[in-house]
């Protein structure tokens, strides 16, 4: 009589029946799963929505806007931004992966598995999905549980499904992926040990691989323009363990990242399942099943971790290449020797290969060379004037101020130096200049890489040369005299090319998402924050279009030699197209500051259509002026000279504790950073001093004027309140540096 | 019938099967019989469809083995140290195999562990290694497949199984044509069972052929001579070897018993009987020709 009912006929692709025996035969893993997951959602959820729901916070901030307190609890536990499940799905994906295809790595397993009538793709589908479902299954339900959890306390509606889902779907495709690579190392390896350890060095070769390419034009290019290289996004792009860190740490991954991850994990499945099917079944218990492939992993491995031992000589050694090579040597050779003990499962095998370890560590330094000599003459090469098409500058020290929070004309929504086009130069006039700036900065380069600000005489300078033949070349140079380029980036500056492409107002005239949060005038402290907001519509347009007229016509000559009598403040609204994913399990306040930008813009006194604009929106204008007559008194703080100190500074202190032990006054610490104090009040002295010296924070919205730092003012004036109280406000002011 | 085809196979750099050709015919017990890492087991895992010969072919009624599910369903492999799923009771077992096998009688299978008196509810962890064995051939049995292979499977066994497991066999081939293909070093179990016999030694196969015949085409003959005789002094007998105690000469020769006999008596013995020769003995005396010696173990 036949068993035909129970018959599960396991010839397709797939078979339900083995899948279930496999989960049933490795129940302990989805069990511990659970058990993690639970502590990880449910019960974090319940903790949270209990500290929601009594106000019980650790911080004050949190109690009172306990909304924005459940947002943020809600996106840490449902979102794709859980490190801590993040951590579990890691965990669970590599053991799940050295789990499901154990069998390979046991003979008497082997010869059972193998000599039943089953397809291996059948076998590998029916394990592989149990391998899925052992973090499915667990996963949904203590999601459930928390989702529930999260309802059971009246916050429900602050939950977005949809996002919800999506967010789980991503963790999951993580987990996916990471285990599908496990997968595919099972098919290459006979042992559990040699599976763990191969699964681990691949989870991170990418990486690792990134970093020797870094380490080595950083330390061995200081022409290199590092920014070019997309170092972060390369290592994150490298491994499904970087990428699935990066989308924990950034709480972000997009629809064509999806999409090529879902390709990759497509493509491991059939080099998994390829690898099976010519897998030989006398390979259990060997370290590698197919023995050709052990130069391959050895090497890279040596490789490696003899590049990074020898970089870490390197840098101990303060950049000896001696130590660099030691290194090398060292690392390769004991990591060799690993390699085929470990492959050998036999000490004895230490000894193998050594002429072959030698030949590899000989090369590997030997290939070193190249960069550590620049046998490819990457730092001396500099394009022909005749083959740059078009060029872009730009100098640490003088753009430092442009860039800055102060005079932020130039914040875009793409602000990289690569992408952006708003340091373009093509204009005959201004590549000569940009031209000129390269070639100084190339011959006065140096060696090493040395940051600066813009208090330095000597500035980094980085260009990028864009060639006739369409290929871009990006150096980053070191030590520039300052002194040497200025005219010529003055020319730049100044010019009209250079302003319609760095200066980003000029594309928001019309829009409507704009907005005046503050008009300044350093000559007196009075608010307009209310008025500038409350401008109107047409007031904004006609104030923006004077900006742009008056920046474009003020001439170069004139704006080195002014300065800005105010400033106005414009927040700028990024377009949602733009905005950062909205993959988030709550709805996101409006408030969020990653979805607008500040730009201050300085107002000159040639600014004649731009006060115009301000005094037709209702802006006294006679504010902006210095009124010398109603000054109360200037009060000079000087620095004292190094030459005028006539007792030392350690003897200052010993001085001054006998004073203090007698009674007496106390002498000033006389040190050369000290400053003496004189109140002014002669009006003529005042006056002068009025015109001839600057509100100190209008040297911040200039890019090149910089104040003394010898001397400043400190102007004040009273005022009497109308119930009779005296108050001052102060002006702090400065000559300009000749 | 299994055809084996010039069948090669190497492992790190040691041959283990060096160009084997045989025929296994369908209803017939074929004995493989090997010296110690002859490749027997080798053998039946490229029959088994579990290793990939390197080159050569295994073909059963024609089909090639390997990755072959139907014809995988018509042959069950139980291996040397064969692998039980842990906390597995034979019940369980065979609840496996009936949605492996299509054929798998769940009520034979019942009824053999029942008579082989083993437990149905106990894991089979605990039990012995004859046991475990036991629970093995029934479940081969039971599959209702149309070959089995047994790796050393008698070994381990009490002499009333194995005469219980020998009958069940005898009995399937009869009433069904199973083929059983049993590989072992106890030669005395499989003379009795066995209807050809497979002979591999260092992976390559020595001889392969009806025990019968191959019991017809050896012989021993004890004889007498006055004067102490030598290989040579028998030219035209094909003498595997030859043992000498005093003027009593033992030979065990290859040919048709006439044949030797005549030739032997023109040399007038004074003492001449033909001895039947169990299969160890052909085995020692195929061996010995290629130098297998148990002499030289010892020396």
């Amino acid at each position: 009589m036949m068993s035909k009912n129970s018959y599960s006929n396991p010839h397709g692709w797939f078979s339900l029946f083995l899948m279930k025996d496999c989960c049933k035969r490795t129940l302990w893993a989805p069990a511990l799963y659970f058990v993690a997951l639970f502590f990880a959602l449910p019960v974090t959820a319940i903790l949270s929505m209990q500290h929601i729901h009594n106000r019980q916070f650790l911080f004050e901030p949190e109690a009172i806007n306990w909304v924005a307190e459940l947002h943020r609890r809600l996106a840490f536990l449902f979102g794709t931004g859980n490190g801590f499940l993040g951590t579990i799905f890691v965990i669970t994906a590599f053991v799940s992966a050295l789990t499901v295809f154990f069998y390979l790595h046991k003979k008497k397993r082997v010869d059972f598995f193998h000599s039943l009538p089953i397809k291996r793709e059948t076998f590998f589908f029916s394990h592989y999905i149990a391998g899925i479902l052992f973090i499915l299954i667990p996963y949904v339900l203590n999601l459930v549980v928390a989702v529930i959890a999260v309802f059971s306390f009246g916050y429900g509606n602050y939950l977005s499904i949809m996002s919800l889902v999506l967010a789980a779907l991503q963790h999951l495709l993580f987990y996916i992926f990471i285990y599908t690579l496990g997968i595919a190392t099972a098919m290459l390896t006979g042992n559990l040990i040699v599976h763990g350890l191969l699964f681990s060095f691949l989870l991170i070769v990418g990486p690792a691989l990134v970093g020797i390419y870094y380490l080595i034009v950083s330390n061995f290019y200081p022409l290199y323009y590092l920014d070019s290289f997309p170092f972060v996004s390369m290592v994150a792009n490298s491994s499904p363990l970087a990428k699935y860190i990066e989308m924990l740490s950034t709480d972000y991954l997009s629809g064509i990242e999806i999409f090529i991850i879902i390709a990759a994990l497509l493509l491991l499945i059939l080099l998994g399942l390829l690898l099976y099917k010519k897998r030989p079944s006398d390979c259990a218990g060997l370290a590698l099943a197919f023995p050709k492939t052990k130069p391959f992993f050895q090497w890279l491995i040596t490789l490696v971790i003899s590049i990074y031992m020898g970089f870490a000589f390197y840098d101990l050694g303060r950049e000896s290449i001696a130590w660099l090579c030691f290194g090398i040597i060292c690392g390769g050779l004991i990591t060799s020797r690993i390699v085929e003990v470990v492959y050998a499962f036999d000490f004895r095998a230490i000894k193998k290969n050594l002429l072959g370890t030698a030949i590899f560590l000989g090369l590997t330094c030997g290939l070193l060379f190249i960069p550590i000599y620049d046998l490819t003459g990457f730092n001396d090469y500099m394009p022909a004037k005749d083959e740059v098409a078009a060029m872009k500058i730009q100098a640490y020290g003088p753009y430092e101020k442009l860039e800055s929070p102060y005079y932020s004309y130039s914040i875009r929504e793409e602000n990289s130096f690569i992408k952006s086009n708003k340091y373009l130069l093509t204009t005959e006039e201004n590549l000569a200049a940009a031209y000129k700036i390269a070639t100084i900065a190339h011959e006065t380069r140096t060696e090493t890489k040395a940051y600066t600000s813009r208090y330095d005489e000597k500035t980094q300078v980085l260009i990028c040369y864009q060639l006739t033949n369409g290929k871009k070349v990006y150096r980053e140079y070191y030590g520039v005299p300052i002194r040497d380029i200025k005219s010529e980036l003055a020319t730049i500056l100044g010019s009209n090319e250079f302003k319609e492409n760095y200066y980003t107002f000029h594309d928001y005239t019309t829009a409507a998402n704009t907005e005046f949060t503050r008009l300044h005038f350093f000559e007196n402290d009075i608010n307009y924050d209310y008025i500038v907001k409350n401008f109107n519509r047409n007031n904004r347009i006609a104030i923006l279009e004077a900006l742009k007229i008056d920046t474009l016509a003020m001439p170069q000559a004139q704006w080195e030699q002014t300065l800005p009598i105010g400033y106005l403040r414009l927040e700028v609204e990024i377009p949602t197209a733009v905005s950062e994913s909205t993959v988030k399990p709550y709805s996101l306040p409006s408030y969020s500051s990653q979805n607008s930008y500040t730009l201050s813009l300085p107002i000159y006194p040639c600014y004649t259509h731009t006060m115009a604009a301000l005094a037709e929106a209702g802006i006294r204008m006679t504010d902006a002026e210095p009124h010398a007559a109603q000054v109360d008194y200037i009060v000079e703080h000087k620095k004292i000279k190094q030459a005028e100190i006539s007792t030392p500074a350690e003897d200052i202190d010993s001085i001054n504790t006998d004073a203090e032990i007698l009674g007496e006054d106390i002498k000033p610490d006389q040190t050369s950073n000290s400053m003496t104090e004189r109140t002014i009040t002669d009006r003529r002295e005042i006056s002068e001093i009025m015109s001839s010296t600057y509100p100190m924070n209008a040297f911040d919205y200039h890019p090149f004027a910089e104040y003394q730092g010898d001397t400043y003012y400190t102007v004040y004036f009273i005022e009497k309140s109308t119930d009779g109280y005296e108050y001052s406000t102060t002006i702090d002011r400065a000559y300009p540096q000749k | 019938m299994i055809e084996i085809t010039n069948v090669n196979k190497t492992f790190h750099d040691m041959k283990a099967i060096d160009n084997i050709t045989a025929q296994i015919p369908k209803g017939s017990i074929f004995g493989l019989i090997g010296t110690n890492g002859a490749g027997k087991s080798t053998l039946l895992r490229i029959i088994a469809g579990i290793y990939r010969p390197d080159s050569g072919s295994v073909t059963i009624d024609g089909e090639p083995v390997f990755e072959n599910i139907q014809i995988k369903q018509r042959f069950f492999y139980i291996s040397d140290d064969q692998y039980f799923f842990s906390n597995i009771t034979p019940k369980e077992l065979a609840v496996y195999y009936s949605q492996i096998y299509e054929k798998f009688e769940m009520a034979q299978f019942k009824k053999l562990i029942q008579n082989f008196e083993l437990p149905l509810d106990k894991k089979i962890q605990n039990f012995s290694k004859g046991m475990k064995k036991q629970v093995s051939i029934i479940s081969a049995i039971a599959a209702h497949t149309d070959y089995i292979f047994c790796d050393e499977t008698f070994d381990g066994l009490d002499p009333v199984i194995r005469q219980g497991v020998k009958s069940l066999f005898a009995a399937e081939v009869t009433e069904r044509n199973l083929t059983p293909i049993i590989a072992s070093h106890n030669l005395r179990e499989l003379e009795d069972i066995c209807d050809r016999v497979g002979l591999l030694h260092k992976g390559g196969m020595l001889l392969s052929c009806d025990l019968d015949s191959m019991k017809l085409g050896i012989h021993k003959i004890q004889c007498i001579f006055k004067e102490p005789q030598e290989k040579i002094d028998f030219p035209e007998l094909e003498i595997m070897s030859l043992e000498r105690r005093g003027s009593l000469h033992t030979l065990t020769v290859r040919g048709e018993s006439e044949d030797i006999l005549s030739k032997i008596s023109a040399l007038n013995p004074l003492f001449m009987e033909i001895l039947p020769l169990t299969l160890e003995e052909i085995f020692i005396s195929e061996t010995e020709v290629t130098g297998y010696d148990v002499k030289k173990l010892l020396l």
